[in-house]
Order: C-alpha cells, then sequence, then structure tokens
C-alpha cells in the first residue's frame, strides 16, 4: 500500500488539497463546570474563543479543507461557525463532522476513516492549539520527506522547551529517541511524573541495528499538531483499541514487529521573527493559564490581544502588557499592574488592584477588591472588598461584597457568591447540580430536562449558607483536587504489578493539570496510597460538609490548600518586603519612606508582626559585609532602626525578634563555612538591637533561658546559643546591680 | 453604510489580511493592497445617487468622499498603528477634491457653461489613482535600472529629484541600516556610474542587514556587514548615512526599522549628514503626540528564546520592531521629486493632504 500512495502523491502534490481534521471534543472534564453550557473550544483564551485561534493558525498556514469533529454542544459550534465564516470568508472550507459515538480520539479518527473525505496526508490536531508557526513548511516538509521514506506515517510536531519551563508537561516525562539526522523517531518512552520508574526505563538494543546514534530528548513537548499520512486513520480502523495517538499509536507501531511504519519528529526551531516557533494546547485549566499569560507576553507573535481577532474589538497595547478594549472605565485610584487584559466596557472602580488578569467585557469590580492571576469571563461582576487569587470565573458569575476566592477555584456561568463568602481553594462551583455519574452523560451534552428540573429547585443548593454565602446560588462539584474524576478505563501500558500504584500516580497527575495545583496540593502520604481510591462515601461526606468540618474525613486537602494559599501570600510578602527594603537601601531613601512602603505592603498581604520581622531580619542578613562586620551591623542598625520599632513592641514581640535573629544566623550558618564570624555576627547584631534600644535585656534574658531549655532536636544551633554567653553575663550582672538597689526578688538562673 | 458585496468581500479580505499582519507588514505592501482596494470602491461607485436621480459634481465628490471615509475607518481598525493605510485614505481623499475641483475649473476655462459628467470625474480620479499607484512598484528587474524612460513617480525611474549622484560621491563610505527596498534601488543605480562602499549593521535580533548585504553585494556593491555594536566605533569612518524608513511622520521623525535610532544618534555625533529615502507616500499627516503608540512589539522570541523557560516566565522580554528617530537627527528627506529638509515637510503634507480634515485611527495620537 505505501508504494501505491507514493506514486499518487507524488504526481497529485501540485494540485493537492491540504486538508486538516480538527478534533474539537476534549474527551475530558477538565474545564467542567465551565464547559458545561459552551463547548470548551468555545471558552475564551484572553476574550476570544479557543476555535477562533485554531481556525486562524489553519487559515494563515494555507489549509484549505478544515474537517471539525465535534460532539457535544454541536449546535453551539455550528451557530459559532456560521459567524465565523460570515466574517472571515470560505477559505479554509469548514465542514462539521458529527463524533457523537466517539469516547475518544481513536473513536474520532475511526470515523474520519469511514467518512473517506481524506484524499491525501493530512494535519491532525486539536481544537484548543494556539500557535504562530507556518504549518505549510512542516507539511512541505512531511512531503518531501515522504519522497525519500515512502514507509513514513506520521510526522508530530514538538516544540523545544527546557527543563521546568511553566509549560512543560506536568504529568509525565516523555522520551523520544530520534535519529540525529532525520529526526525519524525510533523508541518513544513515557512515564508519569513521579513515579518510581522515573530513574531508569527500558530502550530497546534492536534500533541500533539500523543506526549507529541515537539521540535521546526529554526537553520535547507535543504540540497536539501532527501530519499524517492517509494511512493513519486505517490503522485505528485495524487496531480497534488504539485511544490516542501518542500513547496507543505511536508507541503501538514502533513497538511492533509486523508494522514497518516509520514516525518523524519535526522540532519547531526559532527562525526569522515571521515565522513563529509557538505551538501548544490547551490541555487542561493549567495550560490554559500558561498559554494565556504567552498570549499577553506576546510569545505567539501575531497572535496577540492587540492583534483584534475578532471583528468588534479595539484592543490597544499599553506599557507594561496592559490591553484595553474601548469603553473601559478605571477610577482615578486603582491598580491596573501589568499583563492585564480588560475587555470592552469593564469599570474598575477606587481602591481595587488588578494584576496578571484577563477581564472580559462588561466585566465590573468593585471598590477595594483585589483579581490576581485570574481569568474573568464576560458579564462578570466582583464586589467590594473581594479576592480573587488564581482562578477561573465564568459567563455572568457574581461576587457580592467580600467574597474571598482561593486559589485554583472555578466558579461556573451565572453563580451567585456572597456575602462574606470565603471559598477554599481548589472548588468547583456551578450554577446547576452536578450531574450524577458525570461520564455516562456525554460530558456536555447533560439532558436538557435535567437542568431544567435544576433550575427549578435552585434554591435547593446542596452547599452550605456557609460557602456561597447567604445569598449565594451555586451548587458545589467537587475539588479540582479530587482523584475521583479520573479516567479509569484508560488503557494500561505498564506493568501489571505496578498498576495500582501507577493509577494512583495517574490520578495525582492528572490533578496537576488543574491551574494553580502544585505537587504539594496533590501529595499525599504514605497510608493515604494505601487506601486509594478513596470510597465514593468519604469523597461525598468531604465535599457535602463546610470545609472546616472534615478534619475527621482523613483527607485534609482543604486546610492543607488553605495553609498552602497562605503560605504563597507569605513568600510573596517576604520577597517583596526584602525587595523593598533592597530598594530604599540602594537607593538611599530614607527610613521614613521605606517605613511607610513597609506598611502598605503589610496592609496589602495582611502580614503577621512574625512575618514582618522575619523579613526585616532576613534583609537585614543580605546587607552585613562580613569583611566588616562590627562596622556594617552598627552603621546597618543606627540607620535602619526605625524600621524594627514597630515590631518590636513588647516583651513577646522582642523574644520573637531574638528568635528570628537567631533563626537568621543560623541559616547563614548552615550556608557559611566561618561558623565564627556568623556567631560574631550574631552576638553583634544582638548587641547593638540592645544598644538601639529594640529589645529589651528582660527579653533578651528571657529568650535566652527559654533557648536554653528546648532540645537540641528542635532545630536550633546551640553554638549560637551559647556564643551569647558573654553578653548574658554582663546583662545579668547589670541586672544585679540594678537590682540591687531597689528591693529585688531572687533570681533563679543563678 | 452599506457597500457592495463583492467590495465587501474584498474589504474583509483586506482587513483579514492587515490582521494576520506577518501576511503584509512592508509599507509598499500595505500601500499597494489599500490603494488597489480604494480604486475599486472608486470604480464601483455608480454616478447617480440610489433614487436615479444626477448629482453636482461637488456632491458627487463628496458622497465619494463618504464611502473612502468609511472604507478607511474599517481599515485604520484593522491595524490602528499602521501609519500607511491613513496616509493612503488621506491622501485618495484628497485626490478626489482637488482633481473634481481642478476638472470644473479646466471645462469652465475650455466651453463655460457646460456641465461636467460626473463620470468623466470618475475617469479623471481613476486616472490619478493609477498613478499613485505607480509609487508601490519598484521592480526588481535589473533592466530598467539605467534607462531613465521607464515610470516616473517612484525612484526606480530616474527623474531628476531623487538623482542617487546628487547624494553619493565616489569613493565614498556609506551607512545604512535595515532592509529597504527604496534605498537598495538608490545604491544599484548610484552604482552604475559610481565605485562607494556601504557598511551595514546586521540589525539584529532580525538581521534585516544580513538580507541588505547580500542583495547588495549581488549587484556588486562593496559591503561590510558590522555588529550593531560597532555602528558608533566605525562613524568616524563615515561620509554619509542613507536610511529607508517606514513612515515619516508629520514632524520629520521616523518610524523606522530598529537599530535606526542608533545609526542616526552616532551620526549625530559625528556629525555625519543622516539622508532618508523615502516615498511620497510614506510621509503621514499625523503627529507623533504618544510616539511609542507606532511601533510594534514582536514576539519576544528572538531575544530569549520560549524554549529558555525558567527566565522567559518570570520576566518581560519587549521586542520593539521600528524605532522613533527624532526628526532633529536627520538632515533631509530624499523623494521621488527631491530633496527637503525636515522643517520643509509641512509644505509637502499641505500638498499631498487635505492637512485641516485628517482622518485617521480615532485616540492614537
Amino acid at each position: 500500500m505505501a508504494p501505491k500512495q507514493k506514486t499518487g502523491g507524488n504526481t497529485e502534490k501540485a494540485k493537492e488539497v491540504i486538508q486538516a481534521v480538527v478534533i474539537v471534543e476534549s474527551f475530558d472534564e477538565y474545564f467542567q463546570p465551565l464547559s458545561y453550557n459552551i463547548p470548551r473550544c468555545l471558552l475564551p483564551i484572553c476574550n476570544v474563543p479557543m476555535l477562533e485561534y485554531t481556525l486562524e493558525f489553519m487559515a494563515t498556514s494555507g489549509v484549505q479543507e478544515v474537517y471539525l469533529f465535534c460532539k457535544s454542544h454541536m449546535e453551539k459550534i455550528k451557530e459559532y461557525l456560521k459567524g465565523y465564516i460570515k466574517r472571515k470568508g470560505k477559505v479554509p472550507l469548514i465542514s462539521v463532522c458529527n463524533a457523537n459515538s466517539s469516547l475518544s480520539v481513536g473513536d474520532v479518527l475511526r470515523d474520519v476513516y469511514r467518512m473517506a473525505q481524506i484524499s491525501g496526508h493530512f494535519i491532525l490536531c486539536s481544537a484548543n492549539v494556539v500557535s504562530n508557526i507556518n504549518l505549510m513548511r512542516v507539511y512541505e516538509e512531511h512531503i518531501k520527506r515522504q519522497a525519500r521514506d515512502p514507509a513514513q506515517i506520521i510526522t508530530l510536531v514538538l516544540m523545544e522547551v527546557s527543563q521546568g519551563h511553566r509549560i512543560e508537561s506536568r504529568t509525565e516525562n516523555a522520551y523520544y529517541f530520534l535519529h540525529p539526522q532525520t529526526n525519524q523517531i525510533l523508541h518513544h518512552h513515557t512515564e508519569l511524573k513521579g513515579s518510581k520508574s522515573e530513574d531508569n526505563f527500558p530502550a530497546p538494543l534492536e534500533m541500533f541495528a539500523t543506526v549507529k546514534e541515537v539521540e535521546v530528548r526529554s526537553d520535547l513537548l507535543d504540540t497536539c499538531i501532527a501530519i499524517c499520512s492517509k494511512d493513519v486513520p486505517q490503522f485505528f480502523e485495524d487496531n480497534f483499541d488504539y485511544q490516542c495517538i501518542r500513547n496507543d499509536f505511536v508507541k503501538g507501531v514502533l513497538h511492533s514487529d509486523i508494522y514497518v511504519e516509520t514516525m518523524y519528529a519535526h522540532i519547531l526551531q526559532d527562525t526569522s521573527f515571521k515565522e513563529g516557533c509557538y505551538a501548544a494546547g490547551v490541555t487542561g485549566t493549567a495550560a490554559y493559564d500558561i498559554i494565556s499569560r504567552d498570549i499577553i507576553s506576546r510569545w505567539v507573535y501575531p497572535v496577540c490581544v492587540d492583534s483584534n481577532i475578532l471583528p468588534d474589538t479595539d484592543y490597544k497595547q499599553d506599557p507594561e502588557s496592559v490591553y484595553k478594549d474601548s469603553g473601559v472605565v478605571l477610577a482615578r485610584q486603582c491598580w491596573i499592574e501589568k499583563n492585564i487584559v480588560l475587555g470592552k466596557n469593564t469599570h474598575i472602580e477606587k481602591g481595587s488592584r488588578i494584576r496578571h488578569s484577563v477581564l472580559g467585557d462588561n466585566c465590573v469590580v468593585k471598590s477595594d477588591s483585589i483579581v490576581q492571576g485570574s481569568y474573568l469571563f464576560s458579564n462578570t461582576s466582583v464586589g467590594k472588598g473581594c479576592s480573587v487569587l488564581r482562578s477561573i470565573l465564568g459567563f455572568g458569575v457574581q461576587l457580592l461584597d467580600n467574597v474571598k476566592i482561593g486559589r485554583g477555584c472555578m466558579i461556573g456561568d451565572n453563580v451567585i457568591l456572597g456575602p462574606n463568602a470565603t471559598i477554599p481553594p481548589f472548588t468547583r462551583i456551578a450554577a446547576v447540580k452536578k450531574p450524577e455519574e458525570f461520564e455516562d452523560l456525554d460530558l456536555g451534552t447533560a439532558s436538557p430536562s435535567l437542568s431544567q428540573d435544576d433550575n427549578d429547585a435552585k434554591s435547593l443548593t446542596n452547599v452550605p449558607t456557609s460557602v456561597v454565602g447567604v445569598q449565594g446560588r451555586g451548587f458545589l462539584w467537587g475539588s479540582t483536587t479530587n482523584y475521583k474524576d479520573v479516567d479509569g478505563d484508560r488503557e494500561d501500558d505498564y506493568d501489571s504489578e505496578e498498576s495500582d500504584n501507577m493509577e494512583y500516580f495517574e490520578a495525582q497527575n492528572y490533578c496537576l493539570n488543574y491551574m494553580a495545583v502544585t505537587m504539594k496540593d496533590v501529595d499525599l502520604k504514605e497510608a493515604d496510597i494505601l487506601d486509594y481510591p478513596p470510597s465514593d462515601d468519604d469523597l461525598e461526606s468531604e465535599y457535602s460538609e463546610d470545609a472546616s468540618d472534615d478534619v475527621d474525613s482523613g483527607i485534609p486537602i482543604n486546610d492543607l490548600a488553605i495553609s498552602d494559599a497562605a503560605k504563597q501570600n507569605e513568600d510573596e510578602y517576604m520577597m517583596e518586603a526584602v525587595e523593598t527594603l533592597d530598594r530604599a537601601h540602594n537607593n538611599k531613601h530614607e527610613v521614613s519612606t521605606a517605613l511607610l512602603e513597609l506598611k502598605s505592603l503589610r496592609m496589602a498581604h495582611n502580614a503577621s508582626p512574625e512575618l514582618q520581622r522575619l523579613a526585616l531580619m532576613r534583609w537585614f542578613a543580605t546587607k552585613i559585609d562580613w569583611n566588616n562586620l562590627n562596622k556594617s551591623i552598627k552603621a546597618l542598625v543606627d540607620k535602619w532602626n526605625p524600621l524594627f520599632e514597630p515590631v518590636t513592641d513588647g516583651d513577646e514581640a522582642q523574644i520573637h525578634m531574638m528568635w528570628v535573629v537567631e533563626q537568621c544566623c543560623a541559616n547563614i550558618a548552615a550556608d557559611r563555612s566561618d561558623t565564627k564570624s556568623v556567631r560574631m555576627a550574631f552576638q553583634l547584631i544582638v548587641r547593638y538591637l540592645f544598644d538601639a534600644e529594640i529589645i529589651s535585656e528582660d527579653a533578651i534574658l528571657e529568650w535566652f533561658d527559654e533557648a536554653k531549655d528546648k532540645p537540641d532536636s528542635s532545630g536550633i544551633d546551640v553554638t549560637l546559643i551559647n556564643s551569647l554567653q558573654g553578653l548574658i553575663d554582663y546583662l545579668q550582672s547589670s541586672d544585679e546591680e540594678s537590682e540591687e538597689d531597689t528591693d529585688s526578688e531572687d533570681e533563679d538562673s543563678e | 453604510m452599506q457597500l457592495e458585496r463583492s467590495l465587501e468581500s474584498n474589504l474583509g479580505n483586506l482587513v483579514a489580511q492587515i490582521k494576520r499582519s506577518r501576511q503584509i507588514t512592508e509599507a509598499k505592501d500595505i500601500g499597494r493592497e489599500a490603494t488597489k482596494l480604494l480604486r475599486l470602491v472608486i470604480k464601483k461607485y455608480k454616478v447617480d445617487n440610489d433614487e436615479g436621480e444626477a448629482l453636482s459634481v461637488d456632491e458627487y465628490a463628496e458622497k465619494l468622499v463618504e464611502k473612502i471615509r468609511y472604507v478607511g475607518e474599517r481599515l485604520f481598525r484593522a491595524q490602528p498603528t499602521e501609519l500607511i493605510l491613513i496616509n493612503v485614505v488621506n491622501r485618495v481623499i484628497h485626490m478626489i477634491r482637488e482633481e473634481s475641483k481642478q476638472l470644473q475649473k479646466n471645462k469652465y476655462q475650455d466651453e463655460p457653461g457646460v456641465e461636467v459628467a460626473n463620470a468623466d470625474v470618475k475617469e479623471i480620479i481613476d486616472d490619478a489613482l493609477k498613478e499613485f499607484t505607480y509609487e508601490f512598484e519598484i521592480d526588481d528587474d535589473d533592466d530598467d535600472v539605467d534607462d531613465g524612460s521607464g515610470m516616473a513617480g517612484n525612484f526606480s525611474g530616474a527623474s531628476d529629484g531623487s538623482d542617487p549622484y546628487k547624494y553619493i560621491h565616489s569613493n565614498e563610505v556609506i551607512m545604512t541600516c535595515g532592509c529597504s527596498k527604496t534605498v537598495e534601488k538608490f545604491f544599484r543605480r548610484a552604482a552604475k556610474k559610481r565605485p562607494f562602499s556601504v557598511i551595514i549593521p546586521e540589525g539584529a535580533p532580525f538581521y534585516h542587514g544580513h538580507k541588505m548585504a547580500k542583495s547588495l553585494s549581488n549587484h556588486g556593491i562593496e559591503v561590510a556587514v558590522v555588529p550593531d555594536s560597532a555602528v558608533f566605533a566605525l562613524m568616524s569612518q563615515v561620509n554619509k548615512v542613507i536610511i529607508g524608513t517606514h513612515t515619516v511622520m508629520a514632524n520629520g521623525a521616523l518610524v523606522a526599522p530598529s537599530g535606526s535610532q542608533l545609526v542616526a544618534s552616532a551620526a549625530k555625533f559625528h556629525s555625519i549628514p543622516v539622508v532618508v529615502c523615502a516615498e511620497l507616500y510614506k510621509f503621514s499627516p499625523i503627529f507623533p503626540f504618544y510616539e511609542k503608540s507606532f511601533n510594534i512589539l514582536v514576539s519576544p522570541d528572538s531575544i530569549l528564546p520560549y524554549k529558555d523557560g525558567d527566565l522567559a516566565s518570570h520576566i518581560d522580554v519587549i521586542n520593539p520592531y521600528y524605532d522613533y528617530v527624532a526628526p532633529e537627527l536627520i538632515d533631509v528627506f530624499v523623494d521621488q521629486t527631491g530633496g527637503h529638509p525636515p522643517s520643509y515637510l509641512y509644505r509637502l503634507l499641505q500638498e499631498s493632504y487635505d492637512t485641516k480634515n485628517i482622518i485617521s485611527a480615532g485616540n492614537n495620537q
């Protein structure tokens, strides 16, 4: 079949129609409940529907025929396409195909086979691709290669990303074994991140039979784009168990003894600026977050906000990557920090602070609210004093006053929250009840009658009002760190002995594709792994109860997450405080100015005094000149002692201050080799702080007693404490002297 | 306002092309496409009004202007930072008014009392536009370089004004920057008679300089490519700086490929004359009240590759495609009619535009 294909392809190449198969259905639920009412591909990224990006990408690349395979919400997609064709013309020709019976990408390709519309090589991609590459070049290379290697069956388009890149796959490590000259894929291996097999994995030696050198690359990201030969759908038809391209098809063909077909990788290179090299698929909300940020910071140029891909927008770019459409109203006193998109007629009222966020059309942010790292779809309103952290808010969501939304939340369309509600991180809330056994409802195509019923019974929320607020309206859909959602029936390629464990990792990693979820949030303890999977009852009880009540339920995810959010806030405060002080120091600001800045920072982050002390000390430690200890510390304390005053009011605070000083020095001692000078510094700091009357002698003495009584294991540096003995002795003697005059009680420390 | 169906689709295509800006970025391409479209609008426009009543010539011209203005505003919206569109639309509007007036005047002198037919107006405007489109044509053919008989009105024809021999003398060392077709043509014509050498900074990160050097050396011109950092050091060796530009603002400032500012300021320091080659359509009636607003920020990838993620996700990288070159750094503009000092631009603009009624992209100033 291959030779025939080749001759056909060659002669017809000139007039060949370039076709693309776009898989619109995602076959997962990452965007639920946001994608409950509208298909996922029409959710906006930077206020433009995802599908628009993909279609634009096809159009600019010169694709002539596009086949969209849709499943859920087909009517809405068709309606949208009508509008698209009206404004962009009929090139490329778009046809919508029904893939209602499909359960996986493999099923779609079997549909493609049966449709028999594909005449030659075609482009296969999903409807969530955002890219600025010139696909035509990739396609031409594929065709050229076909002449050399008639057995070529697929070219995967891969993007180079360094390790630890924000867009890197969070769930798995993918290894490509490539022919160094031709980029032929000789072997492909994937494994879940954090799994035990991560350290080593087998590679077939057979590949060395044909090549002398093999390049193993782990820095390649799948872009969800591939150029397929005509035979690919046939393969799927023949192997009815193939479900996805990479894990089933690529591995299946490569590992098989029967198939001789070859595969190639096209690695996107940075060329001239006119041809970008960015391509990525929105595979989950985490990717959604990252791709939005990439669009805002113009990595995908010319696909950017001020290209105004939609006809009725007029985005203009201000400095610092702030994009504003027409009719945006900003109060005189509001903070619009960098990397922001503001849709048409959006109002920001006074005292509000927006950063790293996308706001849709007609959004309102009332006074003194904070929106950070979040995505607000159109017609959303945020009440007074709210805070929204790294979350996605659907169309028409209303936050009443004083609603705090923790990170990673997904709030579905038309939900009302508040007033005075606090939503724990990673919560999913929708205006309708979560359909039971959601998977069986064909994802978004939930039967309309069901949602109708819910509308009638809207008052009966199954969420305690303490979560959604007194006037709130919404149903809890569980948390994104909930393992229950994991697709259980996924084909398991791994060793059967490890499969239990694998399943766990799969579950854990599944959650990592959600926005703002970090490894910490899903990392369960050893005991929990044994219990996995948690029974449904457990989960039910966990989510039907108030967040504060679930301490007994075994998995205090919400608690953990809250503390984690707080920690993030702390880290942020710490960093900013140190930066502020640095700036003040380097630019020789007045102490009073620095004091004011610190104060406003403290307000913004609601930082505890403990934290302030820590930040202050941490900065202090960086400024010490280790070659000239005495002088530098004295100078620092002399100049900056007013900074310490507000945070060292009272004995308790001063004792804590001592702990902080000790801790800082211990940290430094851990880094530096000469512990002697650290001890010296510690003594000097305490002395000068004492001299400057920041720490009273009572506090020092009390702290010393406390410290001496602490066990060694508590992580304190005993040598440091002992080094203070001299000062303590001095203080005690002076203490005695002063106390001799006034009739004093006896000291037990002597 | 309603447009005819075919026009609507033409306009839609052009708007889409402009928005997908990588398909058209060069000034002359945008200008040519926009002029083509406007010509089509005029061609399609009926001589009578909708009810079939005859219009006077002035009314007719004004109606036509209205239509052009409507099309123009939609074009501006597609790419508000693109000044060439503003230039072309305003120029065409000016042409319509001037030509119709001129025609009436001439007719009155020749045969007083006879009304001018609207069809004649249409024809004469079309002729004017046709001539205007020549401005955008720079032939790559070698043949027409030496004979002066080619098309008048652009740089490839050797009209007196843009005669390169006035500016380039034997054995001079010229520095240029970017990859301007206009400048290339200018050099090639000069090279027919005079030997000279050209220094080209490579123009990172876009490396237009490489392209320019290649095409110049293909035509036998002595070329040296130098790193951008060497511009200042080499400037003392240079006799003249000749650069191209994307547009010229009304105050005489340039929106030119990035790197131009560097070259122009170095030249200023060494008191080297800076000559800017620009066709008339590049002269814009818009003043730069906010100089950054006409720049294009392209993908930072060429400065900091995206794959180097750790850094890329923590810092903001800005990669402007153009430089704003202040008017005081420029000594003379050369267009197809001759050389002008920057201070003379206002006069030039008055000839090409109805400077009191400039339509522009709204609030981009």
